[in-house]
């Protein structure tokens, strides 16, 4: 679904910083990879060089095929948008405060000209629906929800085009942590349902470790290691990720179910 | 309980029309000057010359036989077209080069600010004088030099929107979904842009008319047969002694549109959406429109009466000392739905000195609500009741129900805040210096100009921005969101707060930044040893900073104490499930995260006896009777939790367990 070869990209004129530096990973349909790495590593710029808002220094992104930078044309251009979305850290920033949830969900159906006023409504019906929201959301704007509300939103608007493959950078941090395990889940769910691939970028290994097929480590904008969760969660081979999965904080408390039975 | 401020959108909205008022009726006598007046303004009877008010001519004649009244109708057409013209010329090119500029970015953008700076510092009558010098006089000319001078504000109001939302993952999101270039302009920039253009356009509209007198005035604006009040000010001045009725009408006429449309301006921009904080370092101006109105009284004999909800008078571990905030029995109440809500229910906590309290909960739960309402910095139609007991010397100050001018002597001396979103707290048309000043100057710090951009550098040096001379000339959006953080933080710190609260100070920011923040924060409060109150979501936050924790949920704190016992022994079924949804490493992949049931976000007033009930995997019949006491865990006096059953103690919970399953 998505393959990315030896990229490299830098950021700014002159004084210009490499901060992704020769990646080569990939994402098959209907799986989660996991990219972890401190804040600052350069995931973020891998995201937008891979959803074609950056261009590379070098190497090649493809989705189904197609090389992400050699696009030309209005129309293939917008069969690609069809099939990359991307989820991002803060919904309050992504979502319009002048549209409704209803506007926002319908705005790249309106973009892309697909159907007309009552398939699109019933569109956002079904869209909300699958993120778990009632539709009375509908109507209001991003201000009246919930963060954990305005993030499911977004991913509904995402997922209005039905792309195959899903970015999320960091879409849980700024989300209540009772909330983060709801969309987490709720990714999880999209996944099945719909095949969709996933390339999910966070700061944090536990959640990933939970949530992806495979994991890849990035490090100052290389990766460092990557494999299958299991085979890196319990034998990581890299120095840094180790020292990764020692810095998740452990808590030790007895699930809520465990004290009623005792 | 008071029940004033029943609809304040409404009072507000008719204050707005009041002033309005006189604009109106200059737009609609402007537009049909020619159906109303009497006369012809131009038609000269020198047999009727300077005639008084009389019921042929109801403001009287001039030296010519001119009907006066016809004049000043036709005068306010003559005005009004004009500043229609200015306005529109301004306005659509401000808009256009200030978004163009904010849009592109780069040198474009450095060239145009570059020039918006230079325009805007200009004096306008100059510009203008210098234009007609040149053109000569007459409507074209004037308007065209009015122009030139309006336009640069629009610009830079235009630019620095646009260039905000620019770099907001917004636009970017956009186009991954598709949306072209005119769309992104056209209906996602250009609409939030020129909503504050508009704002300002009602200050202009005052300005206009005072410089097109004036010009006429002086003989360069609209030529002598024409009516135009500043060219009737002009002829009427020689009849000053003999005939007042010349000279009064059009100086009325020109001093009620200019006050009508600067308060209107000054009323609208306060009325923009901005969070509470320009009461806090702005208090006149924002005091005068938004008349704080609240005279709830610390309702102590309740308090009395409540002895099981508040915690013993004295801290366990720290005998007598009082601590700096002492927050009881704490309702704020909201209307909704035509009656008044409760967002925050009989919360009582409190701060020691140097301390750090983390309020934690979920969006909704009214954490930052409970932070801000003993500060006054909630919304004006909030009822605040209970006490707040700030630390004075010796004694305690009350802080619910002081008047504004009483609470500005302590917001912004005593109490620093730092507010979740520093891009709606700045003001995009003053410089990072500026904003600092003025919370220098309000602390009474400082002094003149120079010594108090000293302190201000300092403030901005002490909140890690690393050069803080050039930073003090910047405008907010030359700032990334991290640094203008640290220039809310410079600011709050300005009064030398001993307590300062934190809302959410790093939720909008990237991680990278969060953690560097967080570190300057445990910083600060180290060196200059100050008690903190921080509101989060995040429990990364509060481990990072707090030393105690109150965990609220639905309006009230349902369990609080020392970091530690909070989080390794948590007692409330809602803690648990806060911590149990955090992944853990080691679970299998594929595994569903742990969800609590339900949703949250009920207020107190949706919910009987506790909060929790409805979605708590422990509740039984008895906890919807009455909303269970914040109350002190066996064994841990400053570990307390409000739930009946406190899974959290085995024995207890075994026992409990037993008799009411
Ligand atoms: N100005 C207001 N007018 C009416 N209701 C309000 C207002 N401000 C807050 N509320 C309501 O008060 C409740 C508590 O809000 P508050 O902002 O304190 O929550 P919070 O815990 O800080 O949430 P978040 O994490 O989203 O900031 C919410 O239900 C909210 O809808
Ligand atoms: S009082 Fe009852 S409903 Fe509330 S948290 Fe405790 S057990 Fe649950
Ligand atoms: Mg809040």
């Amino acid at each position: 679904m998505l393959e990315i070869v030896e990229v490299s990209a830098c950021h700014g004129g002159p004084d210009a910083v490499t901060v992704v530096k020769d990646v080569t990973m990939s994402v098959a349909a209907g799986e989660i990879v996991g990219l972890v790495g401190e804040s600052g590593c350069g995931k973020t710029t891998l995201a937008r060089v891979v959803t074609g808002l950056h261009r590379p220094d070098a190497g090649v992104v493809r989705v189904g095929e197609v090389d992400v930078h050699a696009i030309r044309g209005r129309r293939a251009l917008r069969a690609h948008r069809r099939q990359v979305q991307m989820v991002f850290q803060d919904p309050s920033l992504t979502l319009s405060a002048r549209q409704t949830v209803r506007q926002a969900i319908e705005e790249p159906l309106r973009i892309h000209r697909l159907g007309d006023a009552r398939v699109r409504s019933a569109r956002v019906g079904e869209l909300l629906d699958l993120v778990g929201l009632k539709p009375e959301v509908g109507d209001r704007r991003p201000r009246q929800l919930s963060g954990g509300q305005q993030q499911r939103v977004a991913i509904a608007r995402a997922l209005a085009l039905e792309p195959q493959l899903l970015i999320c950078d960091e879409p849980v941090t700024a989300l209540d942590v009772s909330v983060q395990a709801k969309v987490l889940n709720l990714l999880c769910d999209l996944r099945e349902r719909l095949d969709l691939g996933c390339l999910f970028i966070t700061h944090d290994l536990a959640v990933v470790s939970q949530l992806a097929d495979r994991i890849a480590v990035m490090q100052d904008g290389r990766i460092v290691e990557q494999g299958r969760t299991e085979d890196l969660t319990t034998r990581p081979r890299h120095a840094y990720t180790r020292s990764l999965l020692a810095a998740i904080p452990t808590l030790e408390i007895p699930a809520v179910e465990d004290a009623v039975r005792s | 309980m008071t029940v004033e401020a029943r609809s304040p959108g409404r009072r507000a909205w008719i204050g707005t029309v009041l002033l309005a008022l006189p604009l109106i009726l200059f737009a609609v006598v402007g537009v049909l000057a020619p159906v109303l007046s009497p006369a012809d303004p131009t038609a000269n009877d020198l047999t009727a010359g300077l005639l008084p008010p009389s019921s042929e001519h109801p403001l009287g004649t001039d030296q010519l036989g001119r009907d006066q009244l016809s004049r000043i109708l036709h005068g306010a057409r003559i005005s009004l077209s004009v500043t229609a013209a200015v306005l529109a010329v301004a306005l659509t090119a401000g808009a256009v080069i200030g978004a163009a500029a904010g849009y592109l970015g780069g040198r474009v953008d450095r060239a145009v600010s570059r020039v918006i700076d230079v325009v805007v510092s200009l004096p306008g009558m100059l510009v203008t004088l210098a234009v007609i010098g040149v053109q000569g006089p007459g409507v074209e000319n004037l308007i065209l030099a009015l122009s030139l001078w309006s336009w640069a504000p629009y610009a830079r109001i235009a630019r620095a929107r646009v260039a905000d939302l620019r770099k907001s993952p917004h636009l970017d999101a956009l186009r991954l979904l598709g949306a072209g270039r005119a769309r992104i302009l056209g209906r996602h920039l250009l609409p939030p842009a020129l909503a504050p253009c508009l704002v300002y356009a009602s200050t202009d509209v005052g300005t206009i008319v005072l410089g097109v007198a004036t010009l006429s005035f002086l003989g360069l604006g609209v030529a002598p047969p024409n009516a135009e009040w500043g060219q009737m000010l002009v002829e009427g001045r020689a009849f000053m002694d003999s005939a007042w009725w010349l000279a009064y009408p059009p100086g009325v006429a020109i001093t009620a549109v200019v006050f009508a449309s600067n308060l209107l301006g000054e009323r609208l921009a306060a009325g923009e959406e901005r969070p509470s904080v320009l009461r806090l370092v702005r208090p006149t101006r924002t005091g005068s429109a938004w008349p704080v109105r609240r005279k709830a009284a610390p309702s102590a004999p309740r308090a009395a009466e409540r002895t099981t909800s508040s915690p013993p008078e004295t801290v366990p571990g720290c005998p007598g000392e009082t601590p700096v905030l002492r927050v009881r029995d704490l309702t704020v109440t909201y209307p909704r739905d035509g009656e008044r809500r409760r967002v925050v229910a009989e919360m009582s906590y409190e701060v020691r000195r140097g301390e750090v309290l983390a309020l934690v909960g979920e969006t909704g739960s009214g954490k930052t609500t409970a932070a801000l309402a003993p500060f006054g910095l909630l919304d004006p139609y909030a009822v605040v009741t209970g006490s707040a007991a700030l630390a004075n010397g010796a004694g305690t100050c009350e802080m619910v129900g002081l008047t504004p001018a009483e609470r500005r002597r302590i917001n912004g001396h005593r109490v620093g805040v730092v507010f979740q979103d520093s891009g709606a707290v700045l003001n995009p048309l003053r410089t990072i210096g500026a904003h600092v000043d003025e919370a220098v100057r309000n602390a009474g710090r400082g002094g003149r100009r120079p010594a108090t951009r000293r302190v201000t550098e300092e403030l901005l040096r002490l909140a890690g921005l690393p050069d803080p001379t050039t930073v003090a000339r910047e405008f907010p959006h030359q700032l990334s969101g991290g640094m203008r953080q640290r220039a809310q933080i410079a600011m709050a710190l300005a009064c030398e707060p001993e307590l300062l609260i934190a809302d959410e100070p790093t939720s909008a920011l990237d991680v990278t930044v969060q953690a560097q923040l967080l570190d300057l924060l445990a910083r600060l409060r180290e060196e200059l040893a100050m008690s903190m109150v921080v509101v989060s979501h995040d429990l990364g936050v509060v481990t990072r900073l707090a030393d105690s924790v109150a965990v609220v949920y639905s309006g009230r704190i349902v369990e609080s104490g020392p970091l530690a016992a909070v989080l390794t022994r948590p007692d409330h079924p809602y803690t648990r499930g806060l911590l149990d949804a955090v992944p853990r490493p080691g679970t299998p992949p594929g595994t569903r995260f742990r969800t609590m049931p339900g949703q949250g976000g009920a207020g107190p007033d949706d919910t009987t006896g506790c909060g929790f009930a409805p979605r708590c995997p422990l509740a039984v019949a008895s906890c919807v009777d009455a909303a269970p006491p914040l109350e002190a865990l066996a064994g841990a006096a400053a570990h307390r939790s409000a739930c009946l059953r406190h899974p959290g103690e085995p024995t207890v919970a075994v026992g409990k367990g037993d008799t009411s399953c």
